[in-house]
């Protein structure tokens, strides 16, 4: 059941529609507020399960095994016993899991690569969908309890926590110390929340089902027979899976925002208008904002961050970066683009310390964005590609000029313009309010007024008359 | 209450206005004729007559159907037709201009090296060549083409069950929904989009469920079928024959293969099906005509890196005939058709 399903629409009307009797003047009257409260959140609790055991209902227990261990670890630091013990333990079981659905297989095939030993009967693990994030989500929670961010919750508010379905299996990555004091709160349905939720849902699907989506046929073509294109289309299409990867993960945050918003739950924005940033640093703040801050707050600052000294602030970077990129797959392709990001995160700093206190023109800003911009998408290559092989093929056809099958994929243009246009309209915006800050994130309209309602039918409308019909899957599914 | 239905009566007219911003657009993206029941049987359906077609959805193409509904618009129109064109949606053209589909092109080629011949394409979407064989004697009683018929196929192996249906006088026509409410609807572009693109996301989900392949437990299974194969369609193909013979025209099979490339940019070649060879072997024993267009498209493919399928906005290689492969069919036939005069 993906968001951009008729399932989850059915899905969505059902919970909706029961969480709307909360509305209703009688309920609010007979039950008891915290009983309401609870009431909701076992409505939400169930249909998080419905939704996830959609996929493989098997996987369920492994979700709730790690709430348990989650919840369990918290409460015993809360009570202030062996504290250390159980934040590793909070922490270890999550990532030992992950580990044995995710990795075991790559491990194993290292291993036997390295030693040259001759084993060919790995285990055949199914990888359950978005383990990545719940894994995340578990030891977020038993973090911020062992840091006094938060105090320690009842079992069924971990549970929902970790998984909330709007997040649940693509993210975004709901830190506990900005989810749980929202459990706090009455969340009545309110038709603004659906009106507002409703929208940002909407561009969210436009972005994965018109742009991304039309955009996978072209980049699926070239990356399976890189020999077979030419150069210029080879360039092409690695701008296209930009474009392609940037639309379906943003448009699925974009969803599942929107989702959020309608139940009346606020999930920080995950994406904001990544390619215009100047250097990789700003990229990193631009894309992906909730790995990047997880990966920062649990990974790079308790690694010793940036106070033990420049080599160990490289260090940590550089480890950071890696573990980050291996997060996305088990694949060497991933570690080297982790790697590739971290170096250049490292020689930007670098560069920062020796040019500061200058400031940069409008020349310079110009090519740093588009320097920075080849540099990620030189760094997608890995990202797409299914080995090493594949991506050093793409890559000496982008570099070296080469006959073959030219194709101008129309949807590239389409969706170049479409951002390029959102990109200007946001730096526009920003000029006019004389913000510092350039965001990307789109005006949300009055539905009461008829201009509004054209403009959001006219989008619904453009999503069915122009979506690519023969589904895929999100691409931060397989994560 | 009156708050919920003053918004009702809102989003009504911003729905209205909405779907009229959308048959605007749709008038460039997607505005498809409709198809109408053909009495003379010549095919199974004809379109509006005199619509100017546009297709944004498989290439960029604007089309003009003539007075009787179907593809053809090269300005000089014989006094009779030499050459009737019969086949699926890629002889058609609907996703090309329609001054650069083959049956064009070949007219164009005939005029410039001063033949009088004149080629008149009545291909129509859905008429495959077990469809035309159906239809073959009335498309010869109709037009009564002097010289040839030309039917285009994308494959040269057929669904046994259907050939026996063909062969029993039980082979379905297409029908056209042309009356009621949704012929009402299917002249709304935008409405015919919605459903076309639901449609599709449907077929998709069906044909993730199909599986086609006929597997045989055994050699000697797969001789049984052979077997019958091949009596079913040699009963197809003297009647063919037979058909053309009466109407003192020859028939010419045209085989339009899908093309794919390897890796390396190489021509896959397949290995060809004994239902293939067969094919072949049959359409020599009853004098048919037979082009398979693939060594053609290879020699264009290696000349100039264009593939004869596929285009700018759909996967590369794959669909319906783009222009370099209705050009390449074209200058096949002009070929084909000066080798029968030298001979």
């Amino acid at each position: 059941m993906t968001f951009s399903s008729v399932p989850f629409l059915v899905f969505f009307v059902i919970t909706y529609s029961v969480m709307l009797l909360f509305n209703s003047r009688t309920v609010q009257e007979k039950i008891p507020e915290k009983m309401q409260l609870n009431l909701k959140h076992t409505i939400l609790l169930i249909a998080s399960y419905v939704f996830y055991g959609w996929w493989d209902y098997r996987f369920c227990f492994l979700m709730l095994l790690l709430t348990a261990v989650a919840w369990f670890c918290a409460r015993k630091i809360d009570q202030d016993k062996n504290r250390k013990l159980f934040v590793t333990i909070g922490v270890v079981f999550p990532l030992l899991i992950l580990g044995f659905f995710k990795y075991f297989n790559f491990f194993v095939d290292s291993f036997i690569s390295v030693f040259g030993i001759k084993f060919t009967s790995a285990l055949n693990i199914i990888l359950p969908v978005g383990i990545s994030f719940y894994t995340f989500q578990s030891m977020s929670y038993t973090i911020d309890v062992f840091r006094g961010i938060i105090k320690s919750h009842s079992f069924m508010d971990v549970a929902l926590y970790v998984s909330f379905f709007p997040q649940l299996v693509a993210g975004p990555i709901v830190k506990a110390s900005d989810f749980m004091p929202q459990l706090r709160s009455n969340h009545t349905l309110k038709i603004a929340d659906l009106a507002k939720g409703a929208q940002i849902f909407a561009f969210g699907l436009f972005k994965k089902i018109v742009i991304a989506d039309n955009l996978s046929v072209f980049v699926d073509d070239v990356f399976s027979k890189p020999l077979a294109f030419s150069s210029l289309t080879v360039i092409l299409a690695v701008i296209s899976y930009s474009i392609q990867i940037y639309c379906d993960f943003s448009g699925y945050s974009d969803m599942a925002i929107g989702v959020a918003k309608s139940f009346g739950y606020e999930f920080n924005a995950n994406f904001n208008m990544p390619y215009i940033s100047k250097n990789v640093t700003e990229f990193w703040k631009r894309w992906h904002i909730s790995l990047s801050t997880w990966l920062q707050e649990y990974l790079y600052i308790p690694l010793g961050g940036n106070r033990k000294g420049t080599v160990r602030r490289y260090i940590n970077l550089l480890l950071t970066m890696i573990l980050g990129g291996l997060w996305h797959g088990a694949n060497y392709t991933f570690v080297f683009w982790g790697l590739l990001h971290g170096v250049a995160l490292c020689i930007h700093k670098l560069f920062m310390k020796a040019r500061k206190g200058k400031k940069a023109t409008v020349v310079g800003s110009i090519i740093s964005v588009l320097f920075t911009y080849a540099f990620v998408c030189i760094c997608w290559v890995f990202f797409r590609a299914e080995n090493f092989s594949i991506a050093m093929d793409v890559l000496s056809r982008m570099f070296i000029w080469q006959d073959g099958i030219t194709q101008i994929f129309s949807w590239s243009v389409f969706g170049v313009a479409v951002i390029a246009i959102a990109n200007i309209f946001a730096l526009v915006r920003a000029k006019k309010t004389k913000s510092k800050e350039v965001n990307g994130y789109y005006p949300v309209l009055d539905l009461n007024k008829v201009g509004s309602l054209v403009i959001f039918f006219l989008e619904i409308l453009l999503i069915v008359a122009l979506a690519y019909t023969n589904a895929n899957p999100f691409i931060y599914f397989q994560f | 209450m009156k708050k919920i239905c003053t918004w009702l009566a809102k989003a009504i007219i911003a729905g209205v206005v909405a779907l009229g911003i959308m048959v605007g657009f749709c008038f460039f993206y997607y505005n498809l004729p409709v198809h109408y029941t053909n009495s003379s049987g010549a095919t199974d359906y004809f379109w509006d007559k005199n619509f100017l077609s546009m297709r944004g959805t498989e290439g960029f193409a604007r089309t003009y159907t003539d007075e009787n509904g179907n593809v053809n618009t090269f300005p000089e129109k014989g006094d009779r037709v030499n050459i009737l064109v019969m086949g699926s949606s890629h002889a058609e053209g609907f996703n090309v201009d329609s001054d650069e589909n083959f049956t064009y092109l070949l007219n164009k080629k005939l005029k410039e090296k001063n033949d009088d011949r004149y080629a008149y394409n009545i291909a129509t979407s859905g008429h495959t060549l077990l469809r035309c064989m159906k239809n073959l004697d009335a498309a010869l009683e109709k037009y009564e083409p002097t010289d040839c018929v030309v039917i285009e196929t994308a494959t040269a192996v057929w669904n046994i069950e259907q050939m026996i249906q063909l062969d029993n006088g039980e082979f379905a026509d297409l029908q056209s929904h042309n009356s009621g409410i949704v012929s009402y609807l299917q002249k709304i572009n935008i409405f015919r989009l919605i459903y076309a693109q639901i449609s599709n996301a449907m077929d998709k989900e069906d044909s993730n469920d199909d599986d086609d392949d006929v597997r045989f437990e055994s050699e000697e299974e797969r001789a049984e079928f052979l077997k019958e194969y091949e009596l079913y369609l040699e009963r197809m193909l003297r009647k063919c024959s037979e058909t053309a013979g009466k109407h003192n025209c020859r028939v010419l099979i045209l085989h339009s293969p899908q093309m794919a490339v390897d890796y390396y940019g190489n021509i896959i070649k397949g290995e060809v099906s004994e239902e293939e060879k067969l094919f072949e072997k049959l359409c020599e024993k009853y004098d048919i005509d037979y082009i398979n267009m693939f060594d053609s498209y290879e020699e264009m493919y290696e000349k100039t890196n264009h593939l004869p399928q596929g285009f700018s906005n759909t996967a590369i290689g794959r669909g319906h005939a783009n222009r370099y492969g209705h050009n390449c069919i074209a200058e096949k036939l002009y070929d084909f058709l000066k080798r029968g005069d030298a001979a």
